[in-house]
């Protein structure tokens, strides 16, 4: 009886060992072809609702933007979601009239009293309180371009922390070489910030070649452009400038991009 | 009034010997401790995602200690057939249902105390607009929050089993935070019967969205005005009082 088991466990053992070299084989093979993320692990059981949460992360910033209240995009006048930025102060639309309820109706009246519905925004120095949110939305998935560029927006634009986010730029860099937009962003900030016009040509030309693979708009494609153009121009390249501000003034004939070129070229020309 | 008591004093023991309440309790100071510590690009003093994250933590935990005990109280003295000398006691049936309640209530009051006591520690160390005023309101809000949660709890715990009993005060709760909005609107929107029927599933259905001070708080809104605190309390106090009357009822007519 007693061999009987010892025959068993023997066999299982066996057994075991040979799947778990079949398996090891698997794995070293599958580790092979994809590479390894460096995410923490708690991250990794997320799988692909990674980018959820993370997109989430960065609607919460935007909420903080706005004093811990969703506002719906109808409710702004110019954009003034964390999301749209475009540099210019907003204006709102009338106050949203709000629906009328019998005084008798105590649960409304209490339910509307405890809701919050003014719309704010974080100015100054509390604009600080979006970051973890960003950081994180970047922690947790580390192909979320926007929230690499954000936080490289608020932290130069706002914060005053150029170099913090030039190197958090650079890391979002290393995660995605083909994001146009860090490399767009980067090219602003080394152009705006560092006046550094070599390494912000170089951004911003990579970003206009990647931009052209992807689908986008002319907006973005301005964004890009007009940055590239300028450095151009700081550079005493006006060679390189002019066919970018030609283009530019064919995506938007209503900008000054016509003086511009009326300009350069007459330089060139002389 | 002393065999309520009685019997709420053993509800509160069972805090004291469970280990529940010092899990949480460890698992809220490391987390906020490590939050409170998070540096951000060098930048000082980000304060309102910590007070953000130590709410919601406070209100989550005390209403998983509130459901949690508060729904084990009948079933498990049936279970252990202890209802049975329970009931042999000169003590009504909507007696015991009341001492249960508040053994329920104080023990989640007590953790919710404890744990918003930690809170205010972080609230107070850092960031703008510190309000005592809305850490007083967010205190009340708890404590009727907490209320409100035992006594919808002890409800079901007179048609549901243990599991079903918290299940279904957890969908509720994670719920209304999103059907409330619809149903206030659409008890406006619509015009007749539609109306009225959204007003009263509105009127009908518990509304913990009222007791939820969270933004308020974290980012150093104004107070809520006097009238708002009296009637969330008396709302609070009504509904309590109407499902624990029902509650009662349906206990007093069981067959054990």
């Amino acid at each position: 009886m007693k061999n009987k088991h010892l025959v068993i466990v023997l066999v299982c053992l066996t057994l075991v060992s040979l799947i778990a070299v079949r398996i090891d084989i698997y794995n070293q093979a599958y580790a092979a072809c994809h590479p390894k993320s460096d995410a923490p692990v708690f991250m990794r059981f997320l799988g692909e609702g990674r980018s959820i949460v993370s997109s989430l992360s960065v609607l919460q910033a935007d909420r903080y933007y706005h004093g811990g209240i969703e506002h719906l995009p109808d409710e702004h006048g110019e954009s003034c979601s964390i999301v749209e930025r475009n540099y210019k102060e907003h204006k709102h639309h009338e106050e949203h009239v709000l629906p009328e309820i019998n005084p008798f109706n105590i649960l409304f009246h209490i339910y509307r009293a405890v809701g919050l519905t003014e719309h704010v925004h974080l100015h100054g120095d509390q604009m600080k309180e979006i970051i973890p949110w960003l950081y994180y939305a970047s922690e947790i998935d580390p192909h979320n371009t926007q929230a690499y560029t954000l936080t490289g927006y608020y932290l130069c634009d706002r914060l005053d922390q150029v170099d913090q986010g030039i190197v958090f730029l650079r890391e979002g860099l290393r995660k995605n070489p083909d994001s146009w937009e860090i490399n767009a962003e980067l090219g602003r900030i080394y152009f705006q910030y560092i006046k550094n016009y070599e390494v912000a040509s170089k951004f911003l030309s990579r970003a206009w070649n990647l931009i052209q693979k992807v689908p986008h708009d002319k907006v973005q494609e301005r964004y890009v452009l007009s940055f590239l153009a300028a450095s151009y121009e700081f550079l005493g390249r006006p060679t390189d400038a002019i066919p970018i501000y030609k283009h530019l003034n064919k995506l938007f004939p209503e900008d000054v991009y016509k003086e511009k070129i009326a300009n350069y070229t007459f330089d060139v020309l002389s | 009034m002393k065999a309520i008591w009685a019997i709420a004093h053993g509800v509160i023991k069972e805090l004291i010997r469970k280990k529940d309440f010092y899990v949480l309790l460890i698992f809220m100071l490391v987390l906020l401790g490590f939050l409170s510590y998070q540096t951000f690009f060098q930048i000082e003093g980000i304060s309102r995602y910590v007070r953000d994250f130590g709410y919601s933590l406070v209100m989550l935990f005390s209403f998983i200690i509130a459901v949690t005990f508060t729904a084990k109280q009948i079933p498990s003295e049936i279970g252990a057939r202890t209802i049975y000398p329970l009931l042999a006691k000169p003590l009504s049936r909507q007696k015991i249902i009341l001492g249960k309640f508040l053994g329920g209530t104080m023990v989640s009051v007590i953790s919710f105390t404890v744990f918003y006591l930690i809170f205010v520690g972080f609230y107070m160390t850092g960031g703008e607009g510190k309000s005592l005023v809305l850490l007083g309101q967010g205190f009340i809000f708890g404590i009727l929050f907490l209320c409100m949660v035992s006594a919808l709890v002890m409800f079901f715990s007179n048609f549901m089993t243990l599991s079903a009993n918290i299940t279904s005060t957890f969908l509720i709760y994670i719920a209304m935070g999103s059907v409330s909005e619809a149903l206030k609107s659409n008890a406006l929107f619509f015009k007749g019967i539609i109306s009225g029927l959204y007003g009263f599933l509105y009127y009908l259905l518990p509304h913990f969205e009222f007791f939820d001070l969270r933004i308020r708080i974290t980012h150093a809104w104004d107070a809520l005005p006097l009238w708002v605190v009296f009637s969330v309390s008396g709302y609070t106090f009504l509904y309590c009082f109407v499902l624990l009357y029902f509650s009662g009822y349906v206990f007093g007519r069981k067959r054990f």
